[in-house]
């Protein structure tokens, strides 16, 4: 359960603010920073630190129980991968000049921020099914009530909007009295989802007769703010 | 006939088409002794001469078996990766208690009240069905693309004419497998492989067509999500049906596994015309 929780949370420090990153130490050992408690999206994870985090590298106090687990956790050996080491590609490609230096700390995160994007498919080869669904963001987004996340309008019927958020269904919000005519197709929208589908039981029907739409309570327009919501 | 004129002219129209594209492909159709020459080749390459191809048994048996020699001749398997599925939300299904029993094996699980797929099973029957469409497409067969979501209309229509094949989207009459021969008259060749990108019409039933091609010996192939029933389909391929980056995905894949299809086919066909030309150059020098 907490190795879970501080799995979602490193996913929180891969995706949320630069903020983070700009102390010194290890990128996965680094303290939850005055910025992550503004993220929404996170929700009650980012209230939990546990102590174990803070322990780094250089301590030469063995570790037992759950800081050993920690440790050895799959997740932290690929991270380690990426920060020290650099990249297969670039050795193959560029014989003649000489290994560039190890990378550590804030340089190794940038390094890593800035070819996030590029690099997050090929991140881990032959991921299995069930590895891709528990990193998946819609899995990460655990319980979708009252959860917020990023939604784009596909279409707009009079004074309705389609808003696609990468669920299964879209759902369809009427426009806001303020400001309607921001809201036209292509445009960012921020959502508190109340259910990915809408179906229930009828009586007399033996399966549940579902609406084939999502629910969702419009917020507002999506200001430019750096990092992507988990479910964009 | 009353029924089609009470939804308007739009679905008349569009019966009207599909059943004159049925008529017209009456006069193409190959038979062992008339030699086979495409109709749309024809037209289109006039730079260089058409390729008539006078097929006797050897060569039908030689342009035939071949592919079947091999595990994957068209290579659709390259098409796609678990990966591509996955980015398209192939694995999420509906809520649990819209699902069909019958689904049972294809679910991995359910995560907080969602069923998820199973793509490791994805996988392999997608690869299956696109391996059976190609082989059809190479084998010249009708396929018809079948879709009831309103959403997708637009999109499978113009994937059936990307691929030179034939769609249909709007209700679907009573007999047009079964009763074919009195509604369209004798000699229809009816499609050789249907495929449904979504299983269930709008009422949440199995699409008509799925049994009546059944009953016609027709194969199919299906996206089947977790509340349509598989058990009728030739090759069901388990996977989402309601999101537009799946039905695309899927609309793109079908579409490319048929034109492969059909450019081995003509890639196979001009071999042997050229290795007939060098022996008739050989003989007559």
């Amino acid at each position: 359960m907490a190795a879970s929780m501080l799995l979602a949370k490193s996913r929180g420090l891969i995706f949320t603010n630069f903020r983070v990153l700009t102390c010194q130490r290890r990128f996965y050992t680094s303290d939850k920073g005055p910025g992550d408690t503004a993220d929404v999206a996170e929700g009650k994870l980012t209230q939990d630190s546990p102590p174990e985090a803070a322990k780094t590298e250089e301590t030469a106090v063995k570790k037992s129980g759950f800081a050993r687990a920690f440790e050895k956790h799959e997740d932290w050996e690929h991270l380690e991968e990426k920060l020290s080491a650099p990249s297969e590609l670039d050795q193959n490609a560029s014989t003649e000049v000489k290994d560039p230096p190890k990378l550590s700390g804030f340089a190794a995160a940038f390094e890593k921020h800035a070819t996030l994007k590029d690099t997050s498919d090929s991140g881990i080869q032959d991921e299995s099914f069930a590895s891709m669904l528990r990193r998946s963001p819609l899995v990460q987004l655990g319980d979708v009530k009252d959860r917020v996340v990023l939604g784009k309008v596909f279409h707009v019927v009079e004074s309705d909007l389609y808003i696609d958020f990468g669920g299964k269904f879209y759902c369809v919000c009427p426009k806001p009295g303020k400001e309607p005519e921001k809201y036209h197709r292509g445009v960012k929208v921020r959502l508190r989802l109340k259910d990915l589908e809408l179906s229930t039981r009828f009586i007399g029907g033996t399966k549940n007769a579902t609406l084939l739409e999502a629910d969702a309570v419009l917020l507002g327009l999506h200001s430019p703010l750096e990092g992507d919501r988990p479910r964009q | 006939m009353a029924a089609p004129m009470r939804f308007g002219t739009a679905t008349v129209m569009q019966s009207a088409v599909t059943r004159g594209l049925l008529r017209s492909r009456l006069f193409s159709a190959s038979t062992a002794a008339t030699p086979v020459s495409d109709p749309v080749k024809q037209g289109s390459s006039e730079k260089e001469a058409p390729l008539i191809l006078e097929k006797d048994e050897s060569t039908m048996q030689r342009i035939l078996l071949e592919p079947l020699k091999h595990p994957d001749f068209f290579e659709v398997s390259k098409l796609f990766t678990q990966r591509d599925l996955f980015n398209a939300n192939v694995h999420v299904g509906h809520k649990e208690g819209v699902w069909d029993r019958s689904m049972y094996p294809y679910i991995f699980g359910a995560r907080l009240g969602v069923h998820i797929i199973d793509l490791d099973q994805t996988v392999d029957l997608l690869t299956r069905a696109l391996n059976f469409t190609a082989h059809m497409a190479y084998r010249k067969a009708i396929v018809l693309f079948i879709s009831r979501h309103r959403q997708f209309t637009q999109l499978v229509e113009n994937t059936a004419k990307d691929c030179g094949e034939y769609a249909h989207t709007r209700y679907w009459q009573g007999g047009m497998f079964t009763n074919a021969t009195i509604q369209y008259g004798e000699g229809v060749r009816l499609p050789e492989l249907v495929i449904f990108l979504h299983t269930l019409n709008n009422v949440f039933e199995p699409h008509v067509a799925i049994g009546d091609a059944a009953k016609m010996n027709i194969p199919t192939v299906g996206i089947v999500d977790t509340n349509c029933n598989p058990n009728l389909i030739t090759y069901p391929v388990p996977g989402n049906d309601d999101s537009p980056e799946a039905v695309e995905l899927y609309c793109r894949l079908f579409k490319e596994a048929i034109l492969k299809g059909k450019a081995k086919r003509e890639e196979v066909e001009k071999q042997i015309a050229k290795e007939r030309e060098e022996k008739t150059r050989k003989e007559g020098a």
